[in-house]
């Protein structure tokens, strides 16, 4: 028997259109598929494009802790690998980004001596440079999940980006099929700790990429202060543009340019 | 009437129909009764609106389709598990 290999792919956040040829390669050649979609588009042409293609979707129930559903997950995507298939995994957005099982069952099937790969796709955070014209190199860019930003106290700096991930489920921990704000006091609180670091009157971004392509990314473009007034959705993100600029450290600068001349 | 999944996924592979629809709301509208697409999903589509246009969509497939899981979040803040729930 064939030694079982596991490939994780990613489709991106716009439906179909931004997945590349290498996942569409994986995902046309795999034994077995398994996907995780992110509407029924996407299931659709998975489903065209590999006929083993099964939706890992219905392990989600409401009310069940989504820790439980990834352990299922991992434990479906790997019991073919050992049995010999080689398997694509497929996510929306990018597989690695804001994605427990996927990492993790890379990690089981290389222990058990599997080959496994992860190929990289479009993230949501892709789509926001793109659509908000944010380069990382200017002031840098910091990137959090937003529960895990306010329970962790993490330590940031306001003279660079800051990017908190999904602010409308702040402190939610499991599974709910509604669309609109999950946790409207969850971004009140996030807004008052902001707010200790930030003026009332900084302007900051509410971003949803497109997930269609017929429809524009949702840019919303409110106060600080205003924050908790603004239509939030459960795959809003929150983009803090810098306040203000570094100042640069001289004797650093002086320190280096020595270095370089030696 | 054409299915509007499959007007969606054209879009979606076929830069030249993608065009075509984000060139003018006249020019869309052409482009979609050409494919048959009813009155209803052209409004739907002319809207922008995700939201609705995944609902739609899901409807031409229930009932295999399955909830999106995006409404699903990740959130890496380690919650202990009760044991009773493994």
């Amino acid at each position: 028997m064939t030694a079982g290999t596991l490939t994780v792919v990613g489709t991106g956040i716009q439906a179909v259109a931004q997945t590349s040829p290498e996942a569409l390669a994986c995902i046309e050649s795999a034994d077995k598929v398994y996907f995780v979609s992110a509407d029924a588009l996407t299931e659709y042409w998975i489903r065209q494009v590999n006929p083993s293609a099964e939706s890992l979707n219905g392990l989600y129930e409401i009310g069940k802790q989504r820790s439980i559903t990834y352990e299922e997950m991992i434990d479906r995507v790997l019991a073919p690998v050992a049995s010999g298939l080689n398997v694509c995994f497929v996510s929306y957005g990018h597989p690695g980004v804001f994605v427990y099982s996927t990492h993790e069952a890379i990690r089981r099937a290389r222990k058990a001596g599997y080959v496994a790969r992860m190929l990289p796709a479009i993230s949501a955070e892709a789509c926001l440079f793109a659509d908000l014209g944010v380069d990382p190199s200017t002031s840098g860019c910091q990137s959090y999940e937003a529960t895990d930003f306010l329970i962790y106290h993490r330590r940031f700096d306001t003279h660079s980006s800051l990017i908190l991930w999904q602010i409308g489920a702040i402190g939610e921990w499991s599974y709910k099929r509604n669309v609109n704000a999950w946790n409207v006091s969850g971004v009140r609180i996030l807004t008052d700790i902001l707010l200790q670091h930030y003026p009332e009157d900084h302007m900051v971004t509410v971003y949803e990429a497109a997930r269609y392509p017929c429809c524009d990314a949702i840019i919303l473009n409110v106060m600080l202060a205003e924050l908790p007034k603004t239509t939030i959705s459960a795959i809003s993100t929150l983009y803090v543009p810098p306040h203000g600029g570094a100042e640069p450290d001289l004797a650093m600068f002086e320190r280096l340019s020595a270095a370089d001349a030696r | 009437m054409a299915s509007l999944a499959d007007y969606v996924l054209r879009l979606a592979r076929d830069r030249n129909e993608a065009e075509k629809f984000r060139a003018s709301q006249q020019s869309a509208k052409q482009a979609m009764t050409a494919f048959g697409l009813s009155n209803e999903h052209q409004e739907i589509l002319l809207s922008g609106d995700p939201n609705r246009i995944s609902q739609e969509v899901q409807k031409e497939f229930a009932p295999w389709a399955h909830d999106p899981g995006w409404t699903n979040t990740q959130c890496m803040v380690n919650v202990p598990i009760p044991k009773t729930q493994k």
